[in-house]
């Protein structure tokens, strides 16, 4: 076995890894892939997810993304933000008709067609918050490749439209990334699997996640994955699973007299008891479920599911996902017959009764060998690598999942690039003026299948600039491209003199490029504040637990033991850190700490030896104390591990 | 191998033509070629490099598209800039709309008729025959769906849809022997040939669109009735 030196193997040194990117709604994942060709999911000391959740500050500041500010939801709902995937490229009707009890405001905007979500008196874009959580992971890559990350893959729902595609961008840009591509999540999945040759051939991807379906069937062969077909719901996800049992329980609640309705915090609580049971059920026949219904009831919720309950309370959602699956099937034009595998992707496949029903309408047994949670992010670095490292072997080609039309007279869609078209797809169109003179046309550009303008959804109307002319005479080519990342792009010509003219194309719901660039701007010029905040959370953190730690320890036998100019010592300290996190600055908190630290050394001494006679009737243990090192260090209060 | 090569290069015809942009006269792929933004889609054969032939083998248009696409999809320009993106997403774009346009024969028969179009061309010309047996089609197939949608048994609905079949596939007969007539004037270069095989492609594709609409209405229908009884359900 040769030596491997990372760098010389691959031919050219890699300056920086691309990553993978899952973006999720409930959580988020990075990978990439390692020195042997391999995609590994980049773990923390949490384990391998980043939940897609942001706190802000009191303030409306940006406090953290990520494990922390998930445990701070129930905590501090108004200034914590989750779901913001389901935010990305609506408009602010819709997103009030998605999120119901959404603790926040939301505002549309006569500026800009992005809307802009309110959180403790400041405003922020989807994309911007998303931007934090992709940070965040970014941080998270970068301290463990020990590499800066500046290129990524990030994936998306297959059914996500131009707006949706175009947010997910504009987010990866304000986080400070440079999206090679966004990718559609089950042909990421299909991609994770193609790497040994799990799956290959025909292949159908059933993606059910926490707020989308998707469905996709692909070819894979000779290094092409190439996409035929893709199906979904957007409206369709483990979170409608969960609210079917929250309204299950909810029900005779109230039926008690007890209303959970107008409580967010105690739906809440209901709705992660509800999870955790279902989560149970998945492997478990029972799952007993318990809920503190606080301030409502002193009696705290006490009930056991069986599967047999859940399964018919679900199974008309389950049912609803196999519409999609025929569909798909029956766009690229194969048979039953005609699939080699199937593949399973996202939380919700792990319930045994998506499993049966997906097998019974493919026909086949579902592959599950790659987590369904982490999949998507192992594609996506899959991708990253391909683009990055040249390999010319690779390639994929995706569909749009939508059809893409222009408005003609009376309010009718005229379909110019139709859904399942492999991308990049072009069509073009010749536009006239209708009154003489006229200086322009509009051109307002609509996804969706239906027939009427208003049952599509508007992405764009631009204005083509046309010389003045009697009615008729002008003509303009407009020429629409759907680039690989299913995102639209649009010129003009003139064909009497020949002149291409670029349009601004204006997203009828999100930012324009001079959005972005500000928002940049903006970070930019706060990059230092925002590092400073970072270090003195950091600080912050181990601040409170030191004190906890310490207060625990005071209260306890040992602080007898002390003398009394010894608690004294730590009670100034006590309230020097204290004082210390008053003024918001990482370093007096860090001295404060270390003080405090040299303070309790004696305490902790005398703690941790009481601990052990209390523990030490066992010989067992005795021998094991008797052969470890006495540090005393060791005593000191647990430092949880650093974020950042 | 070898053989295999032999039988490809002979079975279909040979590829002749000189493809005005993407493709140099070599066949060999030009990337320094930007295709001006007017000229998106204007010739579907020309973009992958083949003659204007409609009975071609389909699985050689594929590798044509396949060995187009490895070489100029925009993931493959990634190290060189945007703008070296942006021409692999029209080129990469260009392929994708042609495919699309030759991928089966009828689509093909399309694309030859309106490629040679005249100017100011008059729509095509139907005999009377024809269009009376449309009519007369339509009219039995509004009385037949209303009685079906009534529970009537749908023997005389099958016997129509099995005459309109009939008449599709003995269409379709007359738009090969069209299509050859056509592949065989291009081959040789005759003009005067070549217009008129276009005429006759012209004039059944039209009679084969009347007959795809009298298809709908009654796919359409079914699939309301189907969706009637899965609500019913």
């Amino acid at each position: 076995m040769a030596i491997h030196i990372s760098g010389l193997a691959t031919g050219a040194p890699r300056r920086w890894p691309a990553v993978g990117i899952d973006l999720g709604t409930t959580n988020s994942l990075i990978a990439v892939v390692n020195s042997e060709g391999k995609p590994e999911i980049l773990s923390g000391p949490d384990g391998p997810l980043v939940p897609s959740v942001i706190e802000m500050t009191e303030q409306g500041e940006f406090l953290r993304a990520g494990v922390g500010a998930d445990t701070d939801l129930a905590l501090h709902p108004d200034r914590t933000l989750y779901s913001v995937k389901r935010m990305m490229g609506r408009s602010a009707e819709e997103i009030l008709h998605e999120l119901k009890f959404l603790p926040y405001k939301v505002h549309g905007s006569r500026d800009s067609a992005a809307v802009r979500i309110e959180v403790a008196g400041r405003l922020y874009t989807p994309p911007e918050l998303s931007a934090f959580v992709l940070k965040t992971l970014k941080q998270r890559a970068e301290a463990a490749l020990g590499r800066e990350v500046k290129q990524a893959v990030i994936t998306v729902p297959a059914y996500f439209n131009d707006a949706q595609r175009q947010a997910t961008k504009d987010a990866g840009r304000l986080a400070g990334l440079e999206v090679l591509r966004i990718v559609n999540e089950p042909t990421a999945a299909a991609l994770a699997y193609g790497l040994d040759k799990r799956a290959q051939g025909r292949i159908a991807v059933y993606d059910f996640g926490g707020g989308t379906l998707d469905v996709s069937i692909l070819h894979m062969h000779e290094g092409m994955t190439e996409v035929l077909a893709t199906a979904g719901d957007t409206h369709l996800g483990g979170d409608d699973i969960d609210e079917a049992m929250v309204r299950a329980v909810a029900g005779p609640l109230l039926d008690a007299g007890i209303d959970v309705r107008g409580q967010p915090e105690v739906l809440q609580r209901l709705r992660k008891a509800c999870i955790a049971a279902k989560k149970a059920l998945s492997t478990e026949e029972h799952a007993e479920m318990a809920c503190d219904l606080a301030p409502l009831s002193p009696q705290p919720l006490a009930m056991t599911w069986t599967r047999t309950q859940f399964e018919a309370l679900i199974a008309p959602i389950v049912r609803k996902t196999l519409v999609p699956c025929r569909q798909a099937l029956a766009d690229a034009g194969l048979q039953l017959a005609d699939l080699d595998d199937v593949i399973l992707v996202g939380g919700s496949t792990r319930i045994p009764l998506v499993q049966q029903q997906v097998q019974a309408v493919f026909g086949k047994k579902p592959h599950a060998e790659l987590d369904p949670d982490l999949v998507v992010a192992l594609g996506a670095a899959v991708q990253a690598d391909i683009m990055t490292t040249g390999r010319r072997d690779q390639l994929l080609l995706d569909v749009t999942p939508l059809s893409l039309g222009i408005e003609t007279v009376g309010g009718v869609v005229s379909k110019i690039i139709h859904r399942n078209s492999p991308v990049p797809a072009s069509a073009s169109e010749e536009f006239t003026t209708s009154v003489d003179q006229q200086t322009g046309v509009w051109v307002h550009v609509l996804q969706g299948e239906r027939e009427l303008v208003k049952d599509c959804r508007s992405l764009a109307r631009f204005l083509i600039p046309i010389e003045p002319l009697p009615a008729g005479l002008a003509r303009v080519q407009v020429h629409f491209l759907i680039d690989a990342n299913g995102i639209l792009h649009a010129t003009a010509r003139d064909v009497r003199t020949g002149i291409e003219k670029t349009i601004e194309v204006k997203p009828s719901y999100g930012l324009t490029d001079d959005e972005v660039v500000a928002m940049l701007q903006l970070a930019f010029d706060h990059a230092e504040d925002d590092l400073d905040e970072r270090l003195f959370l950091d600080a912050h953190t181990e601040a409170k637990q030191v004190l906890a730690a310490t207060s625990k320890a005071l209260a306890g036998p040992a602080a007898n033991l002390l003398d009394a100019e010894e608690l004294q010592d730590i009670q100034g300290e006590i309230a020097s850190v204290q004082a210390a996190l008053a003024t918001r600055q990482a370093e007096p908190v860090r001295q404060a700490l270390a003080r405090l630290n040299e303070a309790t050394l004696h305490l902790a001494e005398i703690a941790m030896t009481a601990a052990i006679q209390t523990v030490a009737h066992s010989d067992r243990i005795r021998q094991a104390l008797e052969q470890a090192p006495r540090d005393p260090a060791s005593a000191k209060p647990h430092h949880g591990p650093r974020i950042g | 191998m070898a053989i295999v090569h032999d039988n490809l290069a002979t079975s279909g015809p040979p590829a002749v033509a000189v493809p005005p942009y993407v493709l140099d006269l070599h066949g060999q792929i030009d990337l320094t070629k930007r295709p001006p933004a007017g000229q998106i889609g204007p010739d579907a054969f020309a973009v992958l490099g083949l003659p204007q032939r409609l009975l071609i083998d389909e699985t050689r248009i594929e590798l044509r598209v396949r060995a187009l696409i490895r070489e100029l999809h925009p993931d493959r320009f990634h190290a060189q800039g945007p703008a070296a993106v942006e021409d692999a997403q029209w080129h990469t774009a260009l392929v994708n709309d042609a495919w699309r346009k030759l991928r089966n024969f009828e689509r093909r028969v399309h694309e030859v008729v309106a490629l040679n179009a005249v100017a100011a061309e008059a729509p095509a010309r139907l005999d009377a025959a024809f269009l009376l047996q449309m009519l007369d089609y339509n009219e039995n197939l509004d009385g037949l769906l209303d009685l079906d949608v009534a529970g009537h048994p749908g023997g005389e609905l099958s016997q129509l849809v099995d005459e309109i079949v009939e008449l599709r596939n003995a269409l379709g007969g007359e738009l090969r022997e069209a299509a050859s007539a056509w592949d065989q004037a291009d081959a040789d270069a005759a003009p005067a040939e070549r217009a008129e095989s276009r005429i006759r492609l012209r004039t059944i594709a039209a009679k084969l669109s009347y007959i795809d609409r009298l298809r709908a209405r009654v796919d359409t229908h079914a699939a309301a009735q189907a969706a009637a009884v899965a609500l019913g359900e």
